[in-house]
């Protein structure tokens, strides 16, 4: 892959990768200590709704994907702050329902219709130097974030009730919690689409969980496992000219399975 | 500022989870200082809930709550509190030290890291939980009954005025039960203690009063069972009570006294 580095565009390609394994290792990390595959799923999901909105008033979507998961985010915390998963109705109602408005207001939408499939499944291939800062900035907030309120999500992802008696305004954080996931959801989609983007939250994070004595250490191990299937699944592609984002998501549902059969062999079940 | 009358106080609580019939109701109860209450109840009978009203972890649809003389949610990190079930996020990536540091953590106000104070606090609760050793342990590598300890050092690492505890000895080991309540009794001397137990030995050696929950409350001001609190909360089978092997001090005499 290293006479490709020539183009620009895999250039491009590989910062978005470094990227987005940088905001799918912390986000990931958090969505998998606190158990809120699901709702980063519906959030996910329920952003193409912001796309279709996008296209219809004629503004970007990757703009819109942000501020609609973001209001789908602020939404879905109000709804399942008091029991995580007693609300998964409601998560899978807006998951579809997001998805399906976007859906109707493409169809409304008049003329051209962008490449949808690059939204749903990624194309980080064709990421432009725009679209890397957008993703650069969001990933340093997000980063930024995170780093600031360090204690107060690991006092809470650990614990809900014990972090509430320390003071931790518990509805609040789940709120952040869940805008910062909508955050690292929109970066992500450059790279594997809004579809696949629950792989890249769940796998590495589930890799680095194992062998990780702090959320922090997680989030960099996560970070490195992300990298690693992203820099393979690009070559793969370029090689054998695949869809990059399945790509990524095969490697790494790939590591996944043969970790799962190596640690059941290590507990004797093999 | 005086010093209120009592560490936590009742009135009249109702308490209902979303949807469903009341869970508490017209609870009022007083727990004064140095207390060591011990709650009963069936299961489902809202011990657990009555903990939470009193931490404001859930806000009561009706009556006053009171913690330490204030509401609970400004007095609440004077508490140490020990949640039910120390077993649940076993495979979280977090070390023993950095769970029991969390005992220090104060949330709410912008950034927050750990003094010397903190790291003091934090060893001593550890050292007197026997834990010391275990300090770089991943918290999913510890036994059942050293995560029960972790839980209370966390607690202990609070340095509280008050300690509410959900059941801490239902899955450790009879040694480390026997450690808990030595230390439990010792702390006593200076503070308040609200226990939620099954073990009905706590209530015989360390207990000064008795509450008995099961929807409704009833309070004894003295560490026994009187038989219409027995049968009031549970019901039509106080036996399964009896054959637990209740030690007879516990229940009142009825013709001697």
């Amino acid at each position: 892959m290293i006479d490709a580095l020539q183009f620009g565009f895999m250039r491009n390609a590989l910062l978005a990768g470094l990227l987005v394994s940088i905001a799918c290792g912390i986000i990931g990390t958090l969505v998998v200590a606190n158990r809120l595959v699901f709702l980063a799923g519906g959030i996910a999901h329920a952003a193409y709704g912001g796309v279709g909105l996008a296209l219809f008033a004629g503004f970007s979507p990757f703009l819109g994907a942000m501020g609609f998961s973001l209001v789908m985010a602020v939404l879905l915390a109000a709804l399942t702050v008091k029991s995580k998963n007693r609300a998964d109705t409601a998560v899978g109602v807006l998951w579809a329902v997001g998805m399906a408005l976007g859906v109707i207001l493409v169809d409304l939408s008049p003329g051209y219709r962008a490449d949808l499939m690059s939204l749903l499944f990624g194309s980080i291939l064709t990421v432009s130097s725009r679209e890397l800062w957008m993703m650069g900035g969001t990933t340093a907030v997000v980063a930024a974030t995170v780093a600031l309120k360090y204690r107060d999500l690991l006092v809470l992802s650990f614990d809900p009730e014990f972090a509430a008696t320390r003071g931790v305004r518990v509805a609040r954080l789940h709120t952040l919690l869940l805008l910062l996931v909508a955050a690292g959801t929109v970066v992500a989609i450059h790279a594997v689409g809004l579809i696949l983007v629950i792989a890249l939250f769940t796998i590495p994070p589930t890799l680095a969980e194992r062998s990780c004595r702090s959320l922090a250490g997680m989030m960099a191990v996560a970070t490195a496992w992300s990298a690693l299937f992203t820099l393979i699944g690009l070559d793969l592609s370029y090689r054998l000219n695949l869809t990059s984002g399945a790509t990524i998501i095969l490697v790494a549902a790939f590591a996944f399975f043969l970790a799962s059969v190596r640690g059941a062999k290590k507990r004797g079940g093999i | 500022m005086e010093s209120p009358l009592y560490d936590i106080e009742l009135e009249n609580v109702r308490f209902a989870y979303n949807g469903s019939g009341p869970v508490l109701d017209g609870i009022s109860l007083a727990v004064r200082p140095r207390e060591f209450l011990a709650v009963l109840g069936p299961n489902g009978g809202g011990k657990s809930t009555l903990l939470r009203v009193m931490l404001g972890i859930l806000e009561p649809q009706a009556g006053k709550v009171s913690l330490l003389g204030r509401p609970p949610l400004e007095s609440v990190r004077q508490v140490g509190y020990v949640p039910q079930d120390a077993n649940t996020n076993r495979g979280f990536p977090v070390s023993v030290e950095d769970v029991v540091l969390m005992g220090r953590f104060e949330g709410g106000r912008g950034s927050w890291s750990p003094s010397a104070k903190d790291r003091a606090a934090v060893e001593g609760a550890m050292e007197r939980m026997g834990i010391g050793h275990l300090r770089r342990s991943r918290i999913g590598e510890l036994s059942q009954g050293q995560r029960q300890r972790v839980a209370i050092a966390r607690a202990l690492a609070v340095e509280p005025a008050v300690m509410l505890l959900d059941e801490p000895t239902a899955s450790v080991d009879l040694q480390t039960q026997a450690a808990l309540y030595d230390i439990l009794g010792e702390l006593n001397r200076e503070i308040t203690i609200v226990m939620v137990s099954h073990d009905l030995t706590a209530l015989t050696s360390y207990a000064t009063s008795v509450a008995c929950v099961n929807r409704t409350l009833f309070h004894h001001d003295r560490a026994e069972l009187t038989g219409d609190m027995v049968q009031a909360v549970y019901g039509s089978c106080p036996v399964e009570l009896i054959a637990h092997g209740v030690p007879h001090r516990v229940l009142q005499r009825h013709d001697h006294d």
